[in-house]
Formats: structure tokens, C-alpha cells, sequence
């Protein structure tokens, strides 16, 4: 089956539920691409989907995201078969992308039991990418009883990883300086655990003493703080137990409990406003956006006058048949 | 946007690999900036890869083109080895590109194992950026015109 073959969507879909690296990789492609024929191939795929436990991890760039991603699949490559979606972020000027996350997780041979894919953030904020939700249950029906999720790493806002994962892993380090910005923000609202990594630099029980303190006054379950350097692989065993743990607590709860289904509601408004925006930006002319932004550089028009102007082309483009 | 237009529009999925022992990589590096600033999607691998972990890391990250950075002398070794296992995962349509130090005595050896082209030392970088969107377009053509059924794998 190469891959640039038209598969029809049934026999794609068998292929992926069957455990076929090759058909899942093709799939999560067309998924990337919005082809027409991965919709009903992601809907065929639906009953093998729900298995998994996905475990984000998001944290500052540098904090060892993929290296520890790495130690934990030593940890569980013997008794589970993985799926890693390691995300990185994209050129705003090119729209290019270097995805290095690869070469730091896998040192070892990827072989049937781990299934790596690289994706692009292609401009999403937020730290995930547009179709990691899709790939995310792609790897789930072929099968990957466990799915890691990397974030882009960009710190603050990094929070939507946790409308698609049931475990969040927030990964900090000693000497970044900026532990208590990384706590004020939306980052230790969405963590189940909180990892301080490279905890043999001097420093790291001190911030492991400042996370316990800033979850301390925290209403529900508070997020465990544990110690790992990911190079060496110590606390990793801990670590995993933990995330073990915690899918035991809460799985169960996730459907009814209403604070994790305002974070998903968050994440999936965010899903289809990048949606409409692309829609928008599909009907826009150069000259059109042209003509606006002279109009406003020479105050003809205020921005928000001239935005307004461009949602009102839009909405008329929408409402002319076969436009 | 229609879809024909959302799927040439793609980025290009570029994976750099580096096999064998061979810790040189800044070549490669830039060749990786590069192909990234011309809007690519590059997946770099990392140094000391075998032909597996590329032939692997080819077929999960479902890549359009892949290129081989090679400057310790292993290339008539390495290179036949790889091409091997991406056509026995029916991988046979992805263009391989070499770059390194390479004889020019080994070159058409290469490109008789079915190396698409060979890059050596003071290659302009938008002479590489073109041949890797040339390569990746002329497979996309062939796709469209490929009505030949799929042989059983």
C-alpha cells in the first residue's frame, strides 16, 4: 500500500485498528491536511477509541519534557505499547517547523511497541496543534494502551493539553527563575502532578518546597510533587506509579466531574475559533486586507472599525450560494 | 479554500537523519534551518542512527522526502541498507537524498541504488530547498496519475 495511493477510508480504518504503523501514520497525515477522506475513517475507527490513558506533559522549554518522556518509556516499553505525539512550535515568518523532539526521546531503537509522530504547532497557541485531538485517538485505536502527549513547552499558556489528556504532568526545574510566574499562571490549575525535574541541581528542594506551598491552600486533591532526573532515570519509577495512580482516581469521575468538563468545553471553543479563523482567512483578498490596513494607518478607519468591515465581507461571502 | 487547494498547500515533511557513527552534525543543521525557513516541516533525528531507527522514524512520521547527512565514509554501506528497508515497508516512493563527503566515484553508485541526488560541500542552500520541492511535487503529480492497483503488502 504505498502511501500515495487513495485508500478508501473502510480498509484505512481496518489497517489502523489492526496495529498497521504505516496506515496510522497515513491517517494522522490526512488529518493534518483536513483531506476529505479522514473524517469517516476517524468515525470508523471510533469503537476501538477510549482505551488509552493519555498523559500530557507541559512545562518551560528546556525544563527535559522529552527526555523524561523518554526515561518513562523505558520504564513501561516492556509491558505497553506507546504512543508519543511530541509537538513543537512552528515559524511564524515561514510557517516551517523544526521538530528535534525525536532525537531526545528515543536514543534507544523505536520498534512495534512505540510509535512516535512529530507535529507542528502550524500557529496554534495554546502549546498543542490543530489535529493532535485526531491523532491522538488515531493512536488510541491502533491500539497504544498508553498515549504521551509533549506540549510546544511555551510555559504560561500552555493549558490546552489538559482538555485532551486525563492526566496532566507539569515539568519544572531548578534555576529557571521564573517558578513562581510559571504558578501564577493557568499552568498549576490544570497539573495532576507536579515534576521537578533535574532535582540534582542545587536548588531543587527549594522549588519543590515553594510548589508544595502554593498547592497547599488549593481546594480538592492536591497535585503530588515528585523529584526525577530524567537523564539518570532516578524517580522515574515513582513518577510512573504515580501517573498509574492517579488515572485509578479519576478515570472513572472524568465524565461527571465538572471542573475537568469546563476545560475541555475551554479547549474545544478553542478548536473551532482556529477553525473559523481559517475559514476567514480563506475568504480574504490581499487587496481587501490591503486597502483596510491603509485606511487604518492613515485613520480613516479605527482597527476595531476595520476588523468589524472584515467579518462583514466574510458573513456576506458566507451567505452567497457557492461562494 | 477547497481541498485540493488545503493539500498542495501542506508544508513539506522533510526527515534529516544522520546514520552511522558519525558525530559531525552542523552540516546538517543548517541544512535543517534552511529547508525549515523555506516552510518545511524537518524532523531531525539526531546523530548515530541505525537504518532501522531511520527507516522506523520514516514511516510514523509519514515524511515526503528523506535526506541523509553521511561524512564518515560509511555512505556505500549505509545508504543501500536504508533504501532496502523503506521499499520492504513500501516506503520505495519517498525520494532519498545524500549529503556529506562522498568520492565522486561513489556518486553513481548511489544513484544507482536509487538515491535521487547527492549533495557535497559548498552546495548552495536554495539549490538543495528547490531540488527537495521539485522531488516532493513530481511524487505528488505521480500520485494522481498512479491508477495502477496497490499490490498486496
Amino acid at each position: 500500500m504505498p502511501p500515495e495511493m487513495k485508500v478508501p477510508p473502510e480498509r484505512l480504518a481496518e489497517e489502523v485498528m489492526r496495529g498497521d504503523h504505516r496506515s496510522a501514520a497515513r491517517l494522522i497525515t490526512l488529518l493534518e491536511r483536513g483531506s476529505a477522506e479522514a473524517e469517516p475513517a476517524l468515525n470508523l475507527i471510533r469503537p476501538a477509541i477510549g482505551h488509552a490513558h493519555i498523559i500530557g506533559l507541559t512545562g518551560p522549554p528546556g525544563s527535559g519534557k522529552s527526555t523524561l518522556i523518554g526515561s518513562l518509556i523505558r520504564f513501561w516499553r516492556p509491558n505497553h505499547k506507546l504512543g508519543v505525539l511530541a509537538i513543537d512550535p512552528s515559524s511564524p515568518r515561514s510557517g516551517g517547523a523544526l521538530l528535534g523532539d525525536r532525537a531526545r526521546l528515543l536514543e534507544i531503537a523505536s520498534d512495534s511497541n512505540v510509535f512516535v509522530r512529530s507535529m507542528s504547532a502550524r500557529g496554534e497557541s495554546g502549546g498543542m496543534a490543530p489535529a493532535a485531538a485526531d491523532a491522538v485517538d488515531v493512536l488510541d485505536a491502533m491500539g497504544c494502551d498508553i498515549v504521551l502527549i509533549e506540549t510546544v513547552g511555551g510555559g504560561q499558556a500552555d493549558v490546552s493539553v489538559a482538555g485532551l489528556a486525563q492526566t496532566v504532568l507539569a515539568v519544572l526545574v531548578p534555576g529557571l527563575g521564573d517558578d513562581l510566574q510559571f504558578l501564577k499562571a493557568g499552568v498549576i490549575e490544570v497539573a495532576d502532578v507536579l515534576v521537578v525535574n533535574k532535582s540534582d541541581l542545587p536548588g531543587a528542594e527549594e522549588v519543590a518546597w515553594r510548589l508544595r506551598t502554593a498547592v497547599a491552600p488549593m481546594r480538592g486533591p492536591r497535585p503530588p510533587v515528585l523529584m526525577t532526573v530524567a537523564t539518570t532515570g532516578e524517580g522515574v519509577e515513582a513518577l510512573a506509579k504515580e501517573i498509574a495512580a492517579h488515572r485509578k482516581r479519576h478515570a472513572p469521575t472524568t465524565v461527571d466531574d465538572s471542573a475537568r468538563r469546563a476545560i475541555v468545553r475551554r479547549y474545544l471553543l478553542t478548536l473551532a475559533s482556529q477553525r473559523l479563523l481559517a475559514d476567514l482567512l480563506a475568504e480574504l483578498t490581499e487587496p481587501m486586507l490591503d486597502e483596510l490596513s491603509a485606511a487604518v494607518l492613515k485613520r480613516e478607519l479605527s482597527a476595531s472599525q476595520a476588523a468589524r468591515k472584515l467579518l462583514g465581507h466574510w458573513r456576506q461571502a458566507q451567505n452567497e450560494p457557492g461562494g | 479554500m477547497s481541498r485540493d487547494d488545503a493539500l498542495s498547500s501542506a508544508p513539506i515533511r522533510v526527515l534529516l537523519a544522520k546514520p552511522g557513527l558519525d558525530g559531525h552534525d552542523r552540516g546538517v543543521k543548517v541544512i535543517a534551518r534552511a529547508l525549515r525557513d523555506a516552510g518545511m516541516e524537518v524532523i531531525y533525528t539526531g546523530l548515530r542512527q541505525t537504518p532501522e531507527m531511520i527507516a522506523a522514524a520514516a514511516l510514523q512520521e509519514d515524511v515526503d522526502i528523506l535526506g541523509l547527512s553521511i561524512l564518515s565514509g560509511a555512505h556505500l554501506t549505509l545508504v543501500p541498507r536504508i533504501i532496502r528497508l523503506l521499499r520492504e515497508q513500501g516506503q520505495e516512493a519517498v525520494p532519498v537524498l545524500v549529503g556529506g563527503i562522498i568520492p565522486a566515484d561513489d556518486v553513481p553508485v548511489l544513484l544507482a541504488e536509487g538515491v535521487a541526488q547527492v549533495f557535497g560541500p559548498g552546495t548552495p542552500l536554495p539549490r538543495i530547498v528547490e531540488a527537495v520541492r521539485l522531488l516532493v511535487s513530481r511524487r505528488k503529480q505521480s500520485v494522481t496519475e498512479a491508477t495502477t492497483p496497490c499490490p498486496p503488502k
